[in-house]
């Protein structure tokens, strides 16, 4: 069985941003959180799997097919749902359906009339006028219209209520059911992706942190939290990103160096603490890769 | 055909606007009043529409939609060429529309079949000279930006058509043109279609260049 999607040395130069030999694999039939701070990578990651940016270096593959001589084959079977609305704001729901149908070999304007329902869409409404919730929805709603095996998520959780994430985390679940669909879902709301995704790659500063399955990051990471005067020099060098205050200091460890930090509290870091303890330190590179080609 | 559904994408792209396309009928209905000459109420058709048509870019810089172009299973030349075939099918639609006015409605200056295909074909390289240059820089640097950029070229031909030298070369390529008005026109149409085919090499290297 092919992975559904892997990079293997991406590189893509900016001014001012390098996204630095980037390798992850995505294996069918699984969700994958992309993470990282603003300005991480992640939506530059998403673009050149998209084809919209060619690299400099380095393969990306969909299922299998190499993207350079594959792209109208792969798009036809990829979904993609942005931050933002992606369409028109004047056309209504009916016009989406009418413009985008017409591209997609598969269209199912069955599955489509469906979600649309059960989104509670109103067809002739434009959609400029729609909450941030409901234009997610359409999104949504098309990328799983034409029968899309890959379904990629920029950001669409930005600006939403509680509620319409939970939803957003139900829908994914059920549409990877069959094992025969996988998700790349790119978030800086970490708390999302604790529930649902299987794996995490984790981008830092244009480069990989992290790639592997979810339990693993979770077990290879330890909290401390420790009074000014637990905290040398010698152990402050070990800590991938410290807070500290004058009445003491958290920061992230390695799990497996957590025993060189004597009496200091150890403590379970959520994914958002590690997201946030790892990405404070600047110009550090102590990551590591569980798997990939990194 | 791919680039037939990339039409239909900029004709919806654009429904939402087409007030202003109301403007331009105004417009030329203004000219209509003050003058009785085809070819000028042509010449002034090419010009309007040239400037309205291109606001799709502007349309689409406002919705984010290379996002969406970058999500449908379309090549990079589709987007392009569909771009190009919709802003002439604009050129086509209007110009169509205010030629049929002009027959039905008096008082217009008699014109003969050649005196026609040459109004015609002036307006075609009009319209072309102005699209054709604008249009790679809005596929390159989007609408916001290649706006500024996009008039330098039509400073360059207001500075070479003042250069005195010039314009004795050009009142005699006028009455040459008057004179052989057929063989005039069918120049005057071959340019066009070079000046939009190199336009739309431009724009295809350009946006491949950006990526």
């Amino acid at each position: 069985m092919h992975s559904a999607l892997e990079l293997a040395g991406v590189s893509k130069r900016f001014p001012g941003f390098y996204l630095d030999n980037l390798s992850f694999t995505l294996p069918q039939g699984y969700i994958m959180g992309l993470v990282g701070p603003n300005g991480a990578g992640k939506t530059t990651t998403i673009q050149l799997i998209m084809d919209m940016l060619k690299p400099d270096a380095g393969q990306i593959q969909v299922f299998g097919l190499d993207l350079k001589g594959h792209e109208l084959q792969i798009k036809e079977n990829v979904g993609v749902v942005f931050d933002s609305l992606m369409f028109v704001d004047g056309w209504t729901v009916n016009d989406t359906e009418r413009i985008i149908s017409p591209f997609y070999n598969r269209w199912n304007a069955k599955c489509f009339a469906e979600l649309v329902q059960q989104f509670d869409l109103p067809r002739k409404k434009q959609i400029g006028t729609f909450s941030r919730g409901m234009q997610m929805k359409l999104m949504l709603a098309c990328a799983l219209s034409h029968d899309a095996r890959l379904l990629i998520l920029d950001e669409p959780t930005s600006g939403l209520d509680a509620v319409t994430r939970d939803q957003l985390s139900e829908i994914l679940q059920n549409y990877i059911r069959n094992g025969d669909r996988s998700v790349l879902f790119s978030t800086h709301i970490s708390s999302d992706l604790e529930r649902i995704a299987d794996y995490i790659t984790f981008i830092r500063d244009g480069k990989l942190f992290f790639t592997g399955s979810l339990e693993d990051l979770m077990e290879s990471f330890c909290l401390i939290k420790g009074k000014p005067g637990q905290l040398t020099a010698e152990l402050e060098a070990k800590i991938l990103g410290l807070r500290a205050t004058d009445m003491g200091f958290e920061g992230l460890i390695k799990a497996d160096q957590a025993w060189e930090f004597g009496d200091v509290l150890v403590d379970q870091p959520s994914l958002d603490d590690i997201v946030v303890y790892a990405s404070k330190k600047e110009g550090a590179n102590n990551g590591f890769h569980k798997h990939g080609k990194a | 055909m791919d680039f037939t559904n990339m039409v239909k994408l900029d004709y919806f792209t654009m429904k939402p606007n087409l007030k202003t396309f109301g403007v331009v009928v105004l417009f030329v209905v203004g000219f209509w009043l003050m003058s009785t000459s085809i070819a000028l109420l042509l010449l002034n058709c090419a010009w309007y529409v040239a400037l309205i048509s291109t606001n799709i870019f502007s349309v689409e810089e406002k919705n984010g939609l290379k996002r969406l172009y970058g999500m449908l299973p379309l090549r990079t030349r589709d987007i392009i060429l569909g771009r190009y075939v919709f802003v002439v099918l604009s050129y086509v639609v209007a110009t169509s529309v205010v030629l049929g006015l002009s027959f039905v409605v008096p008082g217009r200056e008699p014109i003969t079949l050649d005196g026609a295909f040459l109004s015609l074909s002036g307006s075609l390289l009009v319209f072309v000279a102005i699209v054709g240059a604008q249009m790679p820089f809005f596929f390159r640097l989007g609408y916001n930006k290649g706006r500024f950029y996009a008039i330098v070229p039509f400073f360059a031909v207001m500075g070479l058509a003042a250069i005195p030298s010039l314009m004795g070369h050009t009142l005699a390529l006028f009455n040459w043109a008057i004179n052989n008005q057929t063989m005039a026109a069918l120049l005057t149409l071959a340019l066009s279609m070079t000046i939009l085919t190199l336009s739309y090499v431009a724009s295809l290297l350009l946006y491949e260049g950006q990526r």
